[in-house]
């Protein structure tokens, strides 16, 4: 069974920029499979998509979609109308003068027009707009023009289904519901599709992989909970949520940090590693012999945000829950709570290790 | 950064050579070659008059280094500071009564003071006459009741001015609303906080802020007076404009006349670019974008009365005695039997010329405007700055460089409606590509490339979604053209075909032999074409203020 999507070294120069928008991406999609790329702005997430769509031509390296090649290489670039790929934009770019079932039939015409109906109609029924079937863009909310941008986007049958920042136009609630919904519908019809998105949440909900897009090239790509526990490099753990790096001296297969003793799984290493805490990672015990003191709590609204300082001179981060309570200035004890954490070298992931 | 201390990672890449830069983005040939064409059409005649000028140079030289030309430069810029000074005195406090006030009926004074920019200056001119020149409205009154036989001297400087001053303070009134209405009231209550009272916070911070508005109205004034033809022609003030067509006119050799409007084009250029560099300055001040709160409004309480006095009066100069005195002579014309038979005939050639000449802009401003909007480009944006080219000549001087180059290079076109509407063309082009641009951005890339993801061909995307969605921008562009051609008069006086009568050169020529009554129904249909869009369009967008 061949790949939905394959990039193959992929990179995108613009005129005048310095550094390559989009930079020697090789990725390959499975079928069915949503893949987030999640990326602050600026870090060539979108051009991807948009050499995908074909709306850009690559400089070098090639594309291939359904096992066709599209771009690069000894092919003849597809043009975006033959490359049977959806695409649903920021904006929706849906089209104003047309009904919400004729922007949905928009891209049918090749089928007569009894199969064009009855196609709308089943997309209709799937995004749950029969009733707005007759209304224009402008009169529909946020969240049902977000449905038709993904119904019209899918009744061609496309390939494979690229959305666009699509949940960013939508209120915080709406978009929590979006996600959700979205994933569901997507599920349902076993669609591939590419998601492209900055918010590390909406990435993790939504999609089966996640990609980080950093400076043009994709630094990790992996399932959602191996992208946050286990980032493979430090730009990575720090774009992707919140946490603390604490410094841990390596001695034999033994590394000796402020949080305790860990096993370290992969040896030799260097003689200093930094372990990657999450906020969550950890578990505070009031302690008078504890070598950590509380230095201040934020309280937001869940639970609460501490700032722990450590003798090797690191404030640590720590979300517990509100039935937790202790004062600034107490000493505590830190626990490490997870069994596995990750360990760096300078830049990037050397291996994990386990609480002893 | 995020990294600390360590830079980030380089995985190495299979070749260490730098991927060749993206080639320059192809620019579609069908949009391309029309749009050459178009931009070369413009640039011709005027590059042809500097060569023109360019080869007479030494006989040249002496001939407009005299007095006479001196002269020429002090009365155009003599006529074009005077006449912004004293815009400048009426638009001010227009601007404040109209756009910070609880003056009554804000939104009907709004209107009816921007009208009189649409009025073209020749029919401003006529009006002036018909009212103040000998045996005109006032003095006949005056005649009939005080038996005052003469009015002191309207023709000259004083007409010119008062005419070209009564049409022209909307430009600046304009530029002083918007500016009043976009100020962020935050600065003025920041300056209230700090201890500024009413008085010291409009003098220290509001006047401040309005002064690159002030400038960039004040050039476009003075632009429009030194570019004007048909007032100072009318009036018989020499400057420049003026002196071209009777130097054209008169004399056996017409380089000098190509010398004098290299002259004015000359003044012009450097009055264009200290209005750039106003406007860029402008956008620099404007400190918000968007929806901000409106200003609180002053109260005028028992200033009422003056306000709306002061108003009134400049209403009724500007729009209802013109107008008043115009229809009062085409009544008294149609009782003496002045026949209409010609007007119909001279409206019948101005509709269908300007419809012609709106249907050629169209075209002809369509791939500049796609180009630009969809293809930016080195030569795309080259291609634009040409066209911007006839905006800022006087009309006069592309209408000279016409007849030049059509009665030397292309005597078949010279003097045919086909040279006429080039002539339009090189003139109103910007505005109908302007307007066609502004609505092709509004059509965003995202919903082409929408329809492109969905199958459609690039043709096609233009005929289902981007044409549909432009229309009304089609529409304007059209319209705008047809108006403003309609009010056109030195391009349409030189290069009309022999016998060819439209309702600008009625009123010329009527004016000039001083048959007011003549002149009286082509130049209030002019004003009813030009005014009733202006009114409905600014009356419209006046609702929408706060």
């Amino acid at each position: 069974m061949h790949t939905a999507i394959e990039l193959n070294g992929v990179s995108k120069w613009f005129p005048g920029a310095a550094e390559p928008a989009v930079h020697d991406v090789t990725m390959a999609i499975a079928p069915g499979e949503i893949v987030a790329l999640l990326g602050p702005s600026g870090c060539g997430k979108t051009t991807t998509l948009r050499l995908i769509a074909g709306f850009e031509r690559p400089d070098t390296g090639t594309i291939a979609i359904a096992g066709q090649p599209v771009a690069g290489g000894a092919t003849p670039f597809v043009p975006p109308e033959r490359r049977g790929v959806g695409m649903v934009f920021q904006d929706y770019a849906l089209f104003p003068h047309l009904t919400v079932s004729d922007n949905i039939a928009f891209g049918l015409r090749h089928l007569p027009a009894a199969e064009r109906r009855s196609r709308c109609d089943d997309l209709l029924a799937l995004t749950g707009l029969e009733a707005v079937a007759h209304r224009y863009p402008h009169q529909l909310s946020g969240g049902q023009q977000q449905r038709v941008a993904i119904a019209r986007a899918l009744a061609p049958r496309p390939h494979v289904l690229l959305l666009d920042e699509p949940f960013s136009n939508l209120d915080t609630e709406m978009r929590a519901q979006m996600r959700a919904e979205v994933r569901e519908l997507l599920k349902a019809i076993q669609a591939t599709a590419i998601l492209v998105t900055h918010d590390q949440q909406e990435a993790m909900t939504v999609a089966d992989r996640v990609a980080v897009m950093l400076q043009g090239r994709i630094e990790q790509i992996d399932t959602p909970d191996i992208v946050y526990h286990y980032p493979a490099t430090r730009a990575v753990a720090r774009f992707v949520g919140q946490g603390t790096f604490v410094p841990a001296r390596v001695a034999g297969d033994v590394a000796l940090s402020d949080l305790g003793q860990f096993g370290l799984d992969q040896a030799p290493a260097p003689q200093l590693v930094d372990l990657l805490v999450r906020p969550r990672d950890v578990t505070l015990e009031v302690d008078p012999n504890g070598v950590a003191v509380v230095t201040a709590r934020r309280f937001n609204g869940a639970e609460f945000t501490y700032l722990v300082q450590l003798p090797c001179g690191v404030q640590l981060q720590s979300d517990q829950p509100s039935y937790v309570d202790i004062a600034p200035g107490t000493r505590v004890r830190v626990r490490c709570n997870r069994s596995r954490l990750a360990a760096y070298d300078a830049d990037t992931r050397i291996g994990l290790t386990a609480p002893r | 950064m995020f990294t600390r201390g360590a830079s980030m990672p380089q995985p190495t890449t299979s070749t260490g050579a730098r991927p060749r830069r993206a080639a320059r983005e192809h620019l579609p040939p069908l949009l391309v070659l029309p749009a050459l064409i178009v931009a070369l059409l413009m640039v011709a005649p005027l590059g042809y008059l500097v060569l023109r000028a360019a080869a007479a140079g030494p006989e040249l030289l002496p001939l407009l280094w005299r007095d006479r030309t001196l002269l020429l430069i002090r009365n155009s810029l003599l006529l074009a500071a005077t006449v912004t000074a004293a815009c400048v005195a009426i638009a001010l406090p227009l601007a404040w009564l109209t756009a910070r006030t609880d003056l009554p009926g804000r939104r009907l004074w709004t209107v009816a003071t921007s009208l009189p920019l649409v009025i073209p200056s020749y029919v401003g001119g006529f009006a002036v006459i018909a009212t103040l020149g000998p045996r005109g409205a006032l003095q006949s009154l005056l005649e009939a009741t005080l038996g005052i036989q003469r009015l002191p001297e309207i023709y000259g400087f004083f007409g010119a001015w008062l005419t070209l001053t009564l049409l022209s303070y909307p430009y600046l009134l304009l530029a002083l609303r918007s500016a009043l209405l976009g100020l962020d009231p935050a600065l003025e209550e920041a300056a209230r906080s700090l201890g500024l009272g009413p008085w010291g916070t409009f003098f220290r911070v509001t006047v401040p802020l309005l002064r690159p508005a002030l400038l960039a109205g004040s050039l476009l004034v003075a632009l429009y007076v030194l570019s004007d033809f048909g007032a100072v022609s009318l009036l018989r003030y020499d400057v420049f404009t003026r002196a071209i067509y009777n130097q054209y006119r008169g004399a056996f050799d017409r380089s000098l006349a190509a010398g004098l409007a290299l002259v004015l084009v000359a003044i012009t250029a450097v009055l264009l670019a200290l209005d750039a560099r106003a406007r860029g300055r402008a956008r620099y001040y404007r400190s918000t974008a968007g929806v901000t709160r409106p200003p609180a409004r002053v109260r005028l309480g028992r200033w009422t009365p003056l306000a709306l006095a002061y108003c009134a009066a400049i209403v009724t100069v500007t729009l209802v005695l013109p107008i008043g005195v115009i229809a009062s002579w085409l009544v008294r014309g149609l009782r003496a039997g002045e026949p209409l038979r010609l007007v119909w005939s001279a409206a019948l050639n101005s509709v269908g010329l300007s419809l012609l000449a709106g249907l050629v802009a169209i075209l002809a401003a369509l791939p500049i405007a796609i180009l630009t909007v969809r293809h930016p480009s080195r030569l795309s944006h080259a291609i634009e700055r040409l066209t911007y080219l006839g905006y800022g000549l006087p009309g006069i001087v592309v209408a000279l460089a016409l007849v030049f180059f059509g009665a030397r290079h292309v005597p078949w076109l010279y003097q045919t409606l086909g040279m006429l509407v080039v002539a339009y063309l090189i003139r109103f082009l910007p505005q109908a590509v302007g307007t066609l641009r502004a609505s092709l951005l509004q059509v965003s890339p995202r919903v082409e490339e929408a329809a492109r993801s969905l199958g459609h061909s690039p043709p096609r995307v233009w005929l289902r979604v981007t044409m549909p969605l432009t229309y009304p921008g089609l529409f304007s562009a059209g319209a705008l053209t047809f108006l403003t051609v309609m009010k056109e008069l030195p391009a349409t006086l030189l290069l009309r075909p022999t016998g060819f009568d439209t309702l600008a050169t009625q009123v010329w020529s009527a004016t000039a032999e001083a048959f007011w009554a003549r002149g009286a129904a082509p130049a209030l249909l002019l004003i009813l074409l030009s005014a009733l869009p202006m009114a409905v369009t600014a009356w419209r967008d006046s609702r929408f203020e706060p």
